[in-house]
């Protein structure tokens, strides 16, 4: 609840330490004083064991606060609130601006990239150790069933909620959205800058969850299962409430500055896709984030008080719906970004109006509406057949909403200019395997058919193919095209070429074979499984690590290309979307003057522009 | 139009290839199905295929045709034709073929295979079933027959089994409970009962009785194949993977008799 | 809520931009707290599939009653608060502000003492929605006078400017939404 005042610069430069430094220390005295305070001065067992289930959580949510108050909370948001304002930092120049709060829209938005690839890269190796234990048919590489069930679990937990809710939202929606609706910042900067640092210190409760013991749940972290469960699964709760409060700010200030952020004449029939697609996401993230957020801390007091809502002796399946009528819009939140932007980049790279563009938005918008209907056919084994029938129903209906995207994106395309460039080909990739995706997800929305397929390997790969075919291999796309507004520079072709065929191969051979191989009897979150199934998941691995490593080659390439890359001109692709009349590589504003808008931004059949910014050289930015 | 001609030959053609391809591989989706429910799931899924093969072709050959056939000739901007911000018909099309798709689907199989899982469910028609109670513990499968007075069926080596007799209704009443600690019946988890051959599975619920109905149709085993085995398939803790049991279905006579042996064991 | 930027900006616009820009802000504000209620209506959810309307017949009738006396009284001098501040009255305000805090705070006192001493049994399945809600609701409150009290010690260190003066409506709107959520919860708990 800050008002603040304008920073003058005539404060003393005074910075006693850098701000990761100082909330990392601030955390280990929260947790330490908190967690002492507990275990020796409340808990009558005096300190013996040191960590106890309350003490662990209270501390570890005084750590967090210490974390977020180190980095910068303290004097941007607290002092302020209560109207002290004269102890701010001078805000931070060059690189230190990424190490600290940043109310740069732009800053924020490549701080939230880089925790995502961290939390996607440590959540990968998890999965090369899973693939490499499920070589062999027996325990050879983890030292028993349970430390891999947890390494499944870190995995899927941070994909889910470090990497798919936020690398598209948090990265590329902060980083993009102020530019692509001509403003110089977002409604509420300070919300996000904080928001940002909630994301490692989530990544690095999940992953280090194993400190406080063995948790088997996987990513639902689901009771009654959970009850059963080391400590550990708290550092499942803690690190998720985090991972989803940052996004759910996130959305916040997305959410407002699409409504009141846009520039002149950017109505609602002109803005762009990739915005509808931000909106629609942040109302999910708005409604159901706080929702699993409760219920954890349901779970979490199932735990630490006990309470028996979940157990045996309370209401072991309400766990399970309540967490999927979140999980399933879930889903949607990962990959609505994604669609939208295919949206954005094939226009570009075909020279031909986005064709059906309302169809598009009325798919987003629809796919968000029902995408709350649906959730019970995650539970098709343990409901009753009446209850089957309805979430069937919406389910194979909602495969209509989402097909508009294809329409859409299949009727600008014909008959167009289309120009193969690394970006493109990543987006017809990716529309490839998320038509795989979307296919094998018709068989599971039949229940006669999902009572054979459910938890067995068709469904893991009917979700890799949805989230990494849908939204990984758009982010990459995403990332090699918007590259020249991160650095100024562009990538190299061949390489790019090589890297998303490298990922291609890789990624559709690991798992078009895990539809075989669940077929064939294989089930989900078992390490130790009958002999007959080896050849197979032999060769799932050795496409999984090539995989892996492609993912690391596109990393390679594209932190090579920021850094030393060919320059390109301010509008590379000669596109008319507002963000390429920003400034590009540079923090400076993005807009020195309000653009107004007078057309829409997908209009390739002429060459006007889409928006005049005043007192600027509108040719120059178009050709 | 050329374009579209062209487009809409390769489609057909690679749509029959597809079906062709589905008729000789579908059949083996399941690759082993020893119920006569593993064959309704087969059956639909056969359908989906059928149905989705022309639209799975339709997208890919897009992916493929636009970029091979529409190759950017120039940069810059082109005129494109009248109809290049929308086109009725088009979207017409597919709003309407999209809609109707869905509504089949829910229609058959959907609702058509829940029509024939009800009637299987039918108290009335379930009079003669064997019922096998199943019951699902960290992490053991016990099977007891009640009609036979068996609690827990076990073969000599002491491991739990499940033996069946071919081509008899089966009735499985699941549940979950620590039956080696009565006093802590409340406390167990959810676990999955799922024969892989029999192409269905059901959770096992704390707290819940449910019930799953099978008709196995060919005498296996295990032994013959893999596929036949009781594997949990819901985890529940560490033990999850060893979760499982061996299953023979065999005929009615030689059932009988392993009843017998059964009862001479005194399980 | 951060306001830093537009509202810099608002000062030196013309009062129709003023005042739109003061909408849009306040918008916004209404959508966090309809993501703030969502909490509440996953309690609501809960207690009703595990112990359907079943009010504890431990839960004291008095105790709730004079809680949300106190709470509506609060909800009055918050709005009372948010009224000086269009006369431009700080010390109105910072009245106000005190009883509010004053009332919010003895409310609170009560829902933490009813919370401690609510009987508790682990195995029963009826009795603790109704502390998890009650114990939602404290949280809640404590956040509220967090925020309210910061209010305060802000109008009296700066005072109110035109650049600020939405901040401490909007600390006082949270307040008015944490007391419509203790009556709805009020309601649900004790009574349907
Ligand atoms: C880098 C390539 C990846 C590989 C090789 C991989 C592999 C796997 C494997 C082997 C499992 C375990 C399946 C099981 O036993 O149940 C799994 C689970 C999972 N993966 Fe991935 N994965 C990859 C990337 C991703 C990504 C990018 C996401 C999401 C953004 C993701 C989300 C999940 C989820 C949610 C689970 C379920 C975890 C659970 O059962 O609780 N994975 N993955
Ligand atoms: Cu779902
Ligand atoms: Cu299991």
């Amino acid at each position: 609840m800050a008002t603040a005042v304008s920073t003058s610069p005539e404060y003393p430069v005074k910075r006693p330490m850098p701000p990761v430094i100082r909330g990392l220390l601030w955390a280990a005295i929260g947790f330490l004083v908190v967690n002492v305070f507990i275990s020796y001065v409340i808990d009558p067992l005096k300190g013996n064991p040191f960590i106890t289930q309350p003490s662990v959580v209270l501390g570890w949510t005084a750590g967090l606060i210490g974390w977020l108050l180190g980095v910068g909370g303290w004097e941007e948001i607290i002092l302020p609130a209560f109207g002290i304002m004269n102890k701010r930092p001078v805000t931070a120049t060059g690189w230190r601006q990424y190490f600290g709060l940043s109310l740069h829209h732009k800053v924020v938005g490549i701080q939230y990239l880089v925790s995502s690839t961290g939390g996607f890269f440590i959540a990968g190796l998890a999965a090369m150790l899973m693939r490499l234990e499920l070589m062999s048919p027996h325990m050879w590489l983890f030292p028993d069933p349970g430390q891999y069930l947890m390494t499944v679990g870190i995995h899927g937990t941070i994909m889910m909620f470090s990497v798919g809710t936020v690398a598209l939202v948090g990265g590329m929606g902060n980083f993009l959205i102020p530019q692509m609706i001509g403003s110089n910042s977002s409604a509420f900067p300070k919300i996000s800058s904080i928001s940002v640092w909630l994301v490692p210190a989530g990544i690095l409760t999940v992953a280090f969850s194993p400190l406080l013991g063995q948790w088997t749940t996987g990513w639902r972290g689901y009771e009654p299962l959970a009850q059963n469960d080391a400590n550990g699964i708290l550092f499942y709760y803690l690190g998720v409430f985090a991972l989803t409060t940052s996004s759910l700010l996130v959305s916040l200030n997305l959410t407002a500055t699409i409504l009141f952020k846009r520039a002149k004449g950017l109505t609602w029939n002109r803005l762009p896709m990739f915005a509808w697609g931000m909106l629609v996401v942040s109302l999910l993230n708005i409604i159901w984030l706080p929702e699993i957020q409760m219920t954890f801390v349901m779970a979490l007091l199932d735990r630490l008080v006990p309470f028996p809502f979940f157990t045996a002796v309370g209401s072991p399946l309400t766990y399970l719906e309540i967490f999927w009528l979140f999980g399933h819009p879930e889903v949607y939140i990962i990959v609505l970004p994604a669609l939208t932007i295919w949206m954005e980049i094939i226009p570009v790279m075909v020279r031909k109006p986005l064709f059906a563009r309302e169809w598009g938005v009325i798919g987003v918008i629809f796919v968000m509406m029902l995408s709350g209907f649906v959730w019970a056919h995650h539970m098709f084994t343990n409901i009753t057949l009446q209850e089957e029938l309805p979430f069937s129903f919406f389910t194979e209906m909602i495969s209509i909403p989402t097909g508009f995207a294809y329409m859409v994106v299949i009727g600008t395309m014909w008959r167009s200019n289309f120009k193969l460039t690394v970006p493109s080909l990543l987006v017809l990739m990716s529309m490839f395997n998320f038509l795989i995706g979307g296919l094998t997800g018709v068989f599971n929305a039949d229940p006669v058919v999902d009572l054979q397929l459910h938890d067995t390997f068709w469904v893991v790969g009917h979700f890799h193919f949805t989230i990494i075919g849908g939204m990984v291999f758009t982010w990459l796309a995403a990332m090699y095209y918007w590259l020249p507004k991160f650095s100024g520079r562009t990538y190299n072709s061949k390489l790019g070429v090589l890297g998303a065929i490298w990922v291609f191969v890789g990624f559709d051979g690991a798992f078009s074979l895990m539809f075989l191989v669940g077929m064939e009897g294989m089930n989900r979150w078992v390490p130790i499984y009958p002999p007959y199934l080896q050849p197979l998941n032999i060769a799932i691995s050795i496409f999984a690590f090539i995989l892996g490593a492609g993912f690391l080659f596109n990393l390679l390439h594209i932190w090579w290309a920021m850094r030393s890359g060919k320059k390109v001109e301010q509008n590379p692709w000669k596109s008319k979307s507002l963000e390429w009349m920003a400034t590009s590589a540079s923090l400076d504003d993005n807009f020195k003057e309000e653009p107004l808008v007078v057309a829409s931004f997908y209009e390739y059949d002429d060459d006007k522009p889409a928006a005049i910014i005043p007192q600027q050289e509108v040719a120059a930015s178009l050709s | 139009m050329i374009d579209l001609l062209l487009f809409l030959v390769f489609w057909i053609i690679l749509s029959i290839l597809g079906e062709i391809g589905v008729s000789v591989w579908g059949p083996h989706f399941y690759y082993y199905t020893a119920s006569t429910q593993a064959l309704e799931g087969l059956n639909a899924s056969l359908f989906l295929f059928r149905v989705l093969t022309p639209i799975f072709v339709f997208v890919v050959l897009m992916i493929i045709f636009v970029p091979t056939r529409f190759k950017a000739k120039r940069d810059g901007s082109i005129i494109p034709g009248k109809r290049a911000r929308t086109n009725r018909a088009y979207v017409g099309i597919w709003i309407t073929v999209s809609i109707v798709i869905n509504l089949l689907f829910f229609l058959h199989p959907t609702t058509s295979a829940a029509e024939e899982q009800f009637n299987q469910l039918q108290p009335a028609a379930n009079t003669h079933d064997l019922i096998v109670d199943v019951t699902a513990r960290q992490w053991e499968w016990r099977f007891g027959y009640p009609q036979y007075g068996v609690n827990a069926a076990v073969d000599p080596a002491g491991n739990d089994v499940l033996y069946l007799p071919v081509g008899k209704k089966v009735e499985f009443v699941l549940r979950s409970y620590d039956f080696n600690h009565p006093y802590d019946m409340g406390l167990d988890v959810i676990h999955g009962f799922w024969i892989p051959a029999f192409g269905e599975k059901e959770d096992v619920i704390p707290g819940e009785t449910r019930y799953e109905v099978i008709t196995p149709n060919v005498i296996t085993s295990t032994e013959v194949n893999p596929m036949v085995r009781v594997q949990c398939s819901e985890v529940c803790g560490p033990g999850h993977p060893v979760m499982y049991a061996a299953v023979h279905v065999v005929s009615m006579k030689d059932f009988l008799q392993w009843v017998h042996a059964q009862h001479k064991a005194g399980n | 809520m951060e306001l830093s930027r537009s509202q810099q900006k608002v000062s030196t616009r013309p009062p129709v931009e003023r005042e739109l820009e003061t909408r849009k802000a306040f918008g916004a504000f209404v959508i966090f707290l309809f993501s703030m209620s969502v909490p509440y209506f996953v309690m609501i959810n809960v207690r009703y599939i595990m112990v359907a309307g079943f009010v504890p017949s431990t839960v004291d009738q008095t105790t709730g009653v004079i809680e949300t006396i106190l709470m509506v009284l609060s909800g009055l001098t918050a709005l009372a608060a948010s009224r000086a501040l269009k006369g431009n009255n700080a010390k109105l305000y910072r009245t106000n502000g005190i009883l509010t805090m004053i009332l919010g705070g003895l409310a609170t006192l009560m829902l933490i003492w009813e919370w401690w001493f609510h009987p508790f049994d682990p195995m029963s399945h009826y009795g603790e929605t109704f502390l998890t809600t009650i114990g939602l609701c404290v949280f809640m409150h404590l956040v509220g006078l967090g925020v309210l009290m910061a209010a305060n010690m802000r109008m009296k260190r700066v005072g109110i400017t035109e650049a600020n003066a939405l901040g401490y409506r909007l600390n006082n709107v949270f307040w008015m939404f944490i007391v419509v959520t203790w009556v709805a919860m009020w309601l649900q708990l004790y009574f349907i």
